[in-house]
């Protein structure tokens, strides 16, 4: 069916002189070739926890849960890694006019912990995750980077 | 005409007539009676009235069931005044009111998962610890803030929901979906370099805001060892080629990181295609690749070098001086050459170069 749309579509070019623009041809996704070889379950050799919040005693509560959670589910852990904390200032001037001198100092910090997870399915993984993501305090934000491994795409035969 | 009135009904109360009994007997103040209290009546006979032949009035009193004023002012006069005690005014509001719910609570009965399922702002009266919260100046004088009506309690985030226990029962509940790693994966170091030889990464959001979408997510970096892909001489340095920086020369890993696409399955997509077609196009034999000429190679080849000529020479004219040569220590140092010309430089690849000519030419 494609060789058919494109010999129709040369012959039509090959008539005219102008340039006719035609739309590309349909495509099915299920004639389409299969690229990734389709595995029982996901594999990931490494899943990393970035969690970051203003307040250090909540982070460090979050992450004693977490250890807790890996033990009873049994999932090996990696190394767990306590970042500086970024600040971020801005300061105000103290008074309505004049004396640039004097300034009010605010300043905002933001504590970052990390948390690897080794050698997980991808079923353990999304259960795992969404217990933690449900229990998330309020005030912390998360980034979970995910190393999947996979196979060779069947488009590249040895 | 109001006097006359009054004198008459007190005339007839029973309290005046004990008073009368009291004095005179029954007849005291008799006439005056009847000619006060419608005399006429009673004298005439004809009246069939209930009183009018001579009978008494009987009068009606209604008497209050209670002590009367004056009786009680002479008991309390007298020290025999009955004293009643009177209850609280808001004793039945008192009594409705029930003691904090932490003060209730009996740990062997209840369980504090029942009590505190999930995740709430805290509660005084709920949480039974003697937790207090506040900045004082001197901790030792003045302890901080007590619990109840405590506003800093209740504004930072709280892990009672999460206690061990409740952890431990969660786990408990969703293990059934988790499955194990392979362990053949696990045993063997050697295995998943060679059947999953590709490692793709990409990260997923969390945080607060209107849009639940992160576009960092839709970044993929895909990192492929080139080992497995087998290919010849040839095809791995037109690869190499191909690819540039992507390229890692000391751990042989091929990178390709995409983020051109929209979403995270299209750039993967993309990054899949471009391996493939590196891969299809790495195997192709062009016609002008036989044009390459020794300037042209990636890395430097000790054989056909000017190198190899001149000390093939200085061995030979070496071993005329006398010199013990050692000719199977040119193959040797041919590649300690060829290491040294195509890496980075240091002072203990230097030595190894001196060593090395030293034992070749013998010295």
């Amino acid at each position: 069916m494609l060789n058919i749309a494109n010999t129709i579509r040369s012959t039509l070019l090959r008539s005219t002189t102008r340039y006719v623009r035609t739309l590309a041809p349909t495509v099915n996704p299920a004639e389409q070739q299969q690229v990734q070889a389709v595995l029982p379950d996901k594999l990931y050799s490494s899943i990393e926890i970035e969690y970051r919040g203003h307040d250090k005693a909540v982070l460090k509560s979050y992450t004693t849960f977490l250890q807790q959670v890996c033990r009873h589910l049994e999932i090996p852990q990696g190394r767990l890694e306590v970042l500086p904390y970024i600040r971020w200032v801005q300061p105000a001037l103290r008074s309505k006019f004049v004396h640039k001198k004097y300034k009010l100092h605010y300043e905002t910090r933001t504590h970052i912990t990390k948390l690897e997870i080794l050698n997980v399915t991808g079923s353990t993984a999304s259960t795992f995750l969404e217990y933690i993501e449900r229990n998330i305090p309020e005030g912390v934000g998360m980034r979970v980077g995910f190393t999947e491994l996979q196979p060779l795409p069947l488009t590249i035969q040895n | 005409m109001h006097r006359l009135t009054h004198i008459g009904a007190r005339s007839k109360s029973t309290l005046a007539d004990k008073l009368r009994n009291a004095v005179g007997g029954a007849d005291y103040g008799k006439s005056k009676q009847a000619m006060v209290s419608g005399s006429l009546a009673a004298k005439d006979e004809n009246l069939k009235l209930p009183y009018s032949q001579g009978e008494d009035f009987r009068e009606l009193y209604v008497m209050p069931k209670r002590k009367l004023r004056g009786q009680t002012q002479l008991e309390q006069a007298t020290g025999r005044a009955e004293i009643k005690t009177r209850s609280r005014f808001d004793l039945m509001d008192r009594l409705a009111e029930r003691p904090p719910r932490s003060e209730e609570m009996d740990p062997e009965k209840q369980k504090w998962t029942d009590i505190w399922p999930a995740a709430r702002t805290f509660s005084a009266s709920v949480v039974p610890l003697p937790v207090r919260m506040g900045s004082r100046p001197n901790v030792e004088k003045r302890a901080p803030f007590k619990k109840e009506g405590n506003l800093e309690l209740v504004k930072i985030p709280n892990f009672l929901h999460l206690t061990p226990v409740a952890i431990q029962q969660h786990c408990e509940a969703i293990k059934k979906f988790c499955t194990p790693f392979p362990p053949e994966l696990l045993s063997d170091a050697s295995l998943t370099p060679s059947v999953l030889p590709i490692s793709v990464q990409y990260s997923t959001y969390i945080h607060q805001g209107t849009n639940i979408r992160d576009i960092r997510s839709r970044v993929i970096t895909m990192i492929v060892d080139v080992a497995s892909l087998k290919l010849s001489e040839n095809a791995l340095e037109k690869l190499v080629r191909l690819a540039g920086k992507r390229y890692n020369q000391e751990t042989g890993k091929l990178t390709i990181i995409t983020d051109r696409c929209h979403t995270r399955k299209q750039n993967q997509d993309y990054a899949h295609y471009l391996l493939t077609v590196l891969y299809h196009e790495a195997n192709k034999q062009e016609a002008w690749a036989e044009l390459k000429e020794r300037s042209d190679n990636l890395r430097v080849e000790f054989d056909g070098s000017t190198t190899k000529s001149k000390l093939e020479d200085l061995i030979e004219k070496a071993k005329s001086a006398g010199l013990k040569t050692d000719e199977k220590a040119l193959a040797e140092f041919g590649e300690m050459w060829k290491t040294y010309r195509n890496t980075e430089e240091t002072a203990e690849k230097t030595r190894e170069y001196g060593r090395q000519m030293k034992k070749m030419l013998g010295i």
